[in-house]
């Protein structure tokens, strides 16, 4: 059949490969993103027990993107973007993230049929809570930008994380997911009988160092890359990020992000073993991190998933 | 279709003294409901009261006027708002001698 698909002005923006599996405006409501919780599989509806504490995070929502001196400022192409919260609460970088201190969006997916590429695009823009005078940016310290997926033989989170600060010193460095724990254990913080799984959830696990490095992401280059970030915590920029992957390979192919494009062709997320009932699972996420006892903030005008 | 968002702000929240739910933006919506289920409700005269709140940034907080009635056993319970501009949570606590409580709270917004 020969059709004709007139796209939204909204996707001007945007660079997708040929088939757009998702084009999320969010002016037009969550679109499929939620906060991440935890399964709740113990009686009582209560989640497994844990050393990681995901219950605490801080709801998402539709923001119109309002501060107390700036006023509304809306989203790129309308009033409302997709918005992440904390909880006022942190630990240092080298520990595990203090319950709250994490916030993460999912959308549940699955591939339409096997393809070879996959792109994660979005317009995005971060502050933090202006609850106090002064520059808050340090207070921000990571955003990561992933992708869950099981392809029938191996489970594997490729993604891409911000490092901007680590214990109130700015970094503003890039990585990208790949384990090097040596077991499930190491992983997890060296716990037993846990459900962890070397390579999965890198937002939360692998040990982390006071240099900003990670056992779950790997620097990705060697440069400091500054994000536009206002002088005042009440106003925004809007940001392009664009990672590309090769699900055939499953490797990386390369990353952009604010004029900068990263090839990262030979570079490879850790593959985990399969696990039950989940084939073809695609769940793009959002992770965003406290450096502070401060809550912080990230807003998506909206987010594109295309194959190819 | 209207517009629909239930959202989870506490989930099995241990409470043994004052209680403060996240707080969410509502811009969108014109008709909100808390929900609140305490469970392992604890201690001599025990009882439960929240309030509802807004504000015009999401840091100062004012009182909107309506509260949950004393809530005094486990249970559900709901209160239901209109008119709350850009933000919302509940704010309160348990009281009574040793008094704990496990609360859930949703926040249920329409357009």
């Amino acid at each position: 059949m020969n059709h004709v698909i007139a796209a939204p002005i909204g996707m001007s923006k945007y660079k997708p490969l040929p088939h757009i599996m998702c084009y999320d405006d969010f002016d037009h409501g969550m679109n499929g993103w939620l906060d991440l919780r935890c399964n709740l599989v113990e009686p009582g509806f209560r989640p497994r027990k844990s050393i990681y504490k995901q219950m605490r995070s801080a709801p998402t929502c539709l923001s119109a993107a309002a501060f107390g001196w700036a006023g509304t400022h809306g989203s790129m192409d309308g009033l409302y973007s997709l918005k992440l919260s904390t909880r006022p609460v942190a630990d240092r970088y080298e520990n595990m993230p203090a319950p709250g201190a994490s916030s993460m969006a999912i959308k549940r997916l699955t591939f339409q049929r096997p393809l070879d590429l996959v792109q994660y695009e979005t317009w995005f823009a971060y502050t933090v809570e202006q609850d106090r005078f002064g520059h808050g940016e340090k207070d921000f310290r990571a955003i990561s930008f992933c992708m869950d997926i099981q392809d029938g033989t191996y489970r594997y989170v490729p993604g891409i994380r911000y490092v901007n600060s680590v214990n109130g010193k700015l970094m503003k460095r890039w990585q990208y997911s790949h384990s090097i724990a040596k077991s499930d254990e190491e992983w997890g913080y060296d716990s037993k009988g846990e459900w962890f799984a070397n390579g999965i959830d890198p937002q939360w696990f692998g040990k982390r160092r006071p240099d900003g490095s990670t056992d779950s992401f790997q620097w990705l280059g060697d440069q400091k890359h500054e994000l536009c970030y206002n002088e005042t915590d009440d106003k925004i920029n809007w940001i392009y990020f664009r990672l590309l992957f090769d699900l055939a390979k499953r490797e990386y192919v390369e990353m952009e992000c604010q004029g900068r494009v990263f090839d990262m062709r030979g570079l490879a997320p850790t593959l985990a073993r399969r696990y039950e009932n989940i084939d073809m699972l695609i769940n793009p996420f959002v992770n965003i991190e406290n450096d502070t006892n401060r809550r912080i903030y990230l807003y998506m005008d909206s987010f594109c998933l295309s194959f190819q | 279709m209207r517009q629909f968002h239930n959202n989870v702000l506490d989930y099995k929240w241990e409470v043994s003294g004052e209680y403060t739910s996240a707080h969410m933006e509502t811009a969108w919506a014109s008709e909100a409901m808390f929900f609140v289920r305490v469970e392992d409700a604890r201690g001599k005269n025990f009882r439960f009261d929240a309030r509802a709140q807004i504000s015009v940034n999401g840091i100062d907080w004012i009182d909107e006027g309506t509260a949950f009635a004393p809530i005094t056993a486990e249970g559900q319970y709901v209160i239901r708002l209109k008119h709350f501009g850009g933000w919302l949570r509940i704010t309160g606590g348990v009281a009574g001698e040793n008094a704990h409580a496990v609360i859930t709270t949703n926040l249920v917004l329409k357009e």
